[in-house]
């Protein structure tokens, strides 16, 4: 890696935490606060999600969270006033615990599962089929490679159509 | 015409289990006659199913109402336009024309290989026949279009009103065209599973009919996209509904079969796995079908629920499942890699991880989707996810995938050096981190959008290098300047520079989806003559100006018509007309937005709500406070123009070309470059 993308990782990284630390003062935190509880929710009023529901009575309950919002009340305390009112089961972004843990747990385990599988295909793939070069035979050249990469370049570029 | 059509059904389904039965029979025993009538059985289908779906349509444009599917998706007052749509307009006539599809796909297929990849044919027909059997059990036995009603009434109940615009009658059947191609090559794996022949060749045949269905099922997702948006009035356009998710299954394993066959292509690897993924994307397909049809899920789609058909699904795509993984264990042995792996730094390893990548995601949404039933099972409690926990999950892997765009196609086959990363990388890289430094200085401030137009920027750096280098050596070595160079080199190699291409469009429609972040909305109650201001984050400023509402009737409906001024920084640029549209036979009221559009972003209408409506359309209030729900939506043409770049690259890969070199030709004429020219690859004629 050279010096230069160093420092422009380095550069960006910083930028990054930067943007981290700035986004958590927003100007309007009850909108947000209210629009966030709001994303959570599904509308017990139809099949939409709460923020996109046409329902004149969504339309009401959206502007009810608003109004609390404005009352100082946080997105967990006005998912839950929601909830209290119409049921658990319109929570949309599940909690971490009991089977709504499953749900956040089971696609990063999935991943890692795939990622340990991946390489373990990868070393034993190392280990199978023919290798390239033949027992015995001394190890190409720089020049070699370079040749061969090329070669191998414009077979790709031909081998292109079926 | 009518009765014709519901009696070809039954001829069809006759037919198409003659030729399953042929087909697999004549494969095994040898008989060619047998195989032959199997592959005629499967034309004289298609000719049957097209009679079926003229006879729906013919009996859409009469009018004739005694059948429950035209009343219940047309009434008289439908333009002819959507009469003809109405095939497609409900579940029992989609199947009927997924079918027609599926039987013009075989056919077609049959008819390009029946010479050249004999000895695949008996299976293929066997395999391709089955499943348009199936579907035909499925059409007669659950979801008969010909079903008659107990009495005749006088006029149907008329279409969906947020059915009745044109990108949804475009959607669905680009959607089907895609499923239904991926049924080809699966069939062409059954074939080779069933035959043996498991080498390179089956893959070959079918590759062009693999980037068919991937073309159509991507533009099917984009239609359905930009439908969403005009139509549902929300302002976004992707929703993480269950029948959304859906569609997207079969094309996150598609995308990753059209990686990994690469490698089987070029190294003899990963036999197994592209078997795997080729299965799973039509397993995939049929299990969208369930899903939107079964309405086991609940969904904005509102699919009637129908447990015949979910117990139909099910038991075909548990056969599937145990018939697919008997065959693959089966023929375990004929899966050896024929190279093997130099090193986890190179091209290969990086389209494994690609791969990785794609099945996560398509998991995770998989896991989403089916998040209810599985609650539902364990605690008695259904638990739906929302576009909260589907975004969380998948934006990393979005951008790990954007971030492998760059990767794959530039690093070495076999073992990339230091020397190599450094040369193909360096670059790239700076340009990826300096645009996200850029972005943050002039206050782009949200992590995962930042990440994104950096990473969009490092691959688009690839792809542009990728292009110049090519162009400039093909201009050298021919002598010719640099835009014919660049038009014969695409003309020459159409798969590697239309997949770039569509690499590009997928960055562009990143960064139009990453444009969510910086989204601006307002709602407000005004009354005629009164104005709203929306800053843009692109800094000017927007005035909205309510100037009148109007009232008339039009074809099947009476619309409710909002006139508003708009001007950028104060000059006027325009008018946009946000409708209520109230629907004579469904009794609806539907909102239609009205969207400004500029290269960058989207100024989006919705007309809200109306101060007593009704008194607007009797025309007792000519001047009612309206209120307006106004966002400004960055970026959004952004992902219009990343799916029209998308498509224009796999059309460019799937475009005819000559007939394919003589292998040995080609290896005498390579010229192998001088050391000194290995960072640049030379053009070779062959």
């Amino acid at each position: 890696m050279t010096r230069s993308i160093r420092l422009a990782l380095v550069l960006l990284a910083l930028a990054l935490l930067a943007g981290r630390a700035d986004a958590q003062h927003p100007p309007d935190v009850a909108a947000r606060n209210a629009a966030e509880a709001i994303s959570q929710l599904k509308s017990p009023f139809g099949p939409h999600m709460l923020d996109i529901c046409p329902n004149e009575q969504a339309e009401e309950l959206r502007n009810q969270i608003r109004a609390a919002a404005s009352g100082g009340s946080t997105p967990d305390e006005l998912v839950d006033q929601v909830l209290a009112r119409y049921g658990k089961e319109y929570l949309v972004v599940p909690r971490a615990e009991g089977i709504g843990l499953w749900a956040w747990l089971l696609p990063p385990v999935m991943l890692l599962i795939g990622a340990v599988f991946v390489q373990g295909r990868i070393r034993r793939m190392r280990g199978q089929g023919s290798a390239l070069s033949v027992a015995g035979a001394p190890p190409m050249s720089d020049d070699e490679r370079a040749q061969l990469n090329a070669a191998m370049r414009d077979f790709e570029r031909e081998d292109d159509e079926p | 015409m009518t009765q014709i059509g519901e009696v070809a059904l039954w001829i069809a389904l006759l037919l198409s289990l003659w030729g399953a039965g042929l087909g697999f029979a004549g494969g095994r025993k040898g008989r060619g006659d047998w195989v032959l009538s199997a592959e005629r059985s499967l034309y004289a289908v298609f000719g049957l199913l097209v009679v079926s779906c003229a006879a729906i349509i013919s009996s859409f444009l009469r009018g004739e109402y005694q059948y429950r599917y035209v009343a219940g998706y047309s009434n008289r007052d439908l333009s002819l336009f959507y009469k003809i749509t109405g095939l497609w307009a409900g579940q029992t006539g989609s199947l009927v024309f997924w079918a027609a599809l599926l039987a013009l796909f075989s056919a077609v297929a049959v008819l390009q290989n029946r010479r050249r990849n004999r000895e695949f044919m008996p299976y293929v027909v066997g395999t391709l026949s089955t499943v348009i059997a199936f579907f035909l059990v499925v059409i007669i036995t659950a979801s008969n279009p010909f079903q008659l009603m107990e009495f005749v009434p006088a006029d149907g109940r008329g279409l969906n009103p947020q059915l009745q615009n044109y990108w949804m009658t475009i959607h669905p059947p680009t959607l089907y065209l895609g499923f239904t191609a991926f049924t080809i090559p699966f069939a062409f794996a059954v074939s080779a599973l069933l035959s043996g022949r498991l080498d390179t060749r089956w893959i070959t045949t079918t590759r062009r009919w693999t980037l068919t269905a991937w073309f159509f099922l991507t533009n099917g997702i984009i239609f359905g996209m930009m439908w969403a948006y005009v139509e549902l009035g929300w302002g976004g356009y992707w929703f993480w509904d269950p029948v959304e998710n859906a569609s997207l299954l079969p094309w996150l394993t598609g995308t990753a079969y059209l990686h990994s066959v690469m490698i089987q292509e070029k190294r003899g690897m990963l036999k197994m796995w592209n078997v795997l993924l080729i299965l799973g994307t039509f397993l995939l397909s049929i299990f969208a079908t369930f899903l939107t049809r079964s309405g086991l899920i609940e969904s904005v789609h509102s699919f009637a629920q129908n447990l015949t058909i979910s117990y139909i699904f099910l038991g075909f795509l548990t056969v599937l499942v145990i018939v697919s993984a008997v065959l693959v264990w089966w023929r375990r042995a004929s899966f050896a890699p024929e190279s093997r792996l130099e090193s986890a730094v190179s091209r290969e390893a990086a389209f494994l991880l690609n791969n990785l990548v794609f099945v996560a995601a398509m998991l995770s949404v998989l896991w989403g989707t089916i998040f209810p039933l599985v609650s539902e099972g364990f605690t008695g409690q259904t638990i739906t996810l929302g576009p909260p926990f589907f975004n969380r999950v998948n934006l990393p892997l979005g951008l790990l995938l954007l971030a492998l765009l760059g990767v794959g196609p530039v690093i070495a086959w076999r073992k990339a050096t230091a020397r190599n990363i450094r040369r193909n990388f360096a670059l790239p890289v700076s340009i990826g981190v300096v645009t996200g430094v850029v972005l943050w200085i002039v206050g782009a401030r949200n992590t995962y959008a930042l990440l994104t137009f950096a990473l969009g920027a490092f691959v688009m750096a690839t792809i542009v290098i990728e292009f110049w280098k090519g162009t400039r050596a093909r201009a050298r070595i021919e002598g010719e300047g640099v835009a014919p160079a660049f038009i014969h080199l695409v003309g020459r190699n159409r798969r590697r520079y239309g997949g770039y291409l569509v690499h590009a469009g997928l960055v562009v429609t990143f960064m139009g989806f990453a444009g969510s972040a910086w989204d601006v909305e307002k709602q407000v109650a005004m009354s005629p003559g009164e104005s709203l201001e929306m800053k843009s984050p692109f800094g000017h400023t927007y005035t909205l100006t309510y100037q009148a509402m109007s009232s008339y009737p039009a074809t099947n409906m009476t619309k409710v018509v909002a006139t508003v001024n708009v001007a950028r920084n104060g000059e006027r640029v325009g008018v946009l007309a946000p409708e209520k549209r109230s629907y004579k036979q469904r009794e609806e009221v539907v909102s239609e937005v009205g969207i400004r559009r500029a290269w960058n972003e989207d100024l989006y209408l919705i007309l809200a709500g109306v101060d007593d409506i009704n008194a607007v359309v009797q025309g007792r209030n000519p001047r009612p406070i309206a209120t307006f729900r106004v966002l400004i939506n960055p970026l959004v043409p952004w992902i219009w123009t990343g799916g029209l770049i998308m498509s224009i690259g796999t059309l460019i890969a799937l475009w005819p070309g000559a007939e394919p070199k003589n292998p040995a030709i080609v290896k005498q004429r390579v010229r192998v470059a001088k050391p000194s020219e290995a960072a640049e690859p030379e053009l070779v004629e062959a």
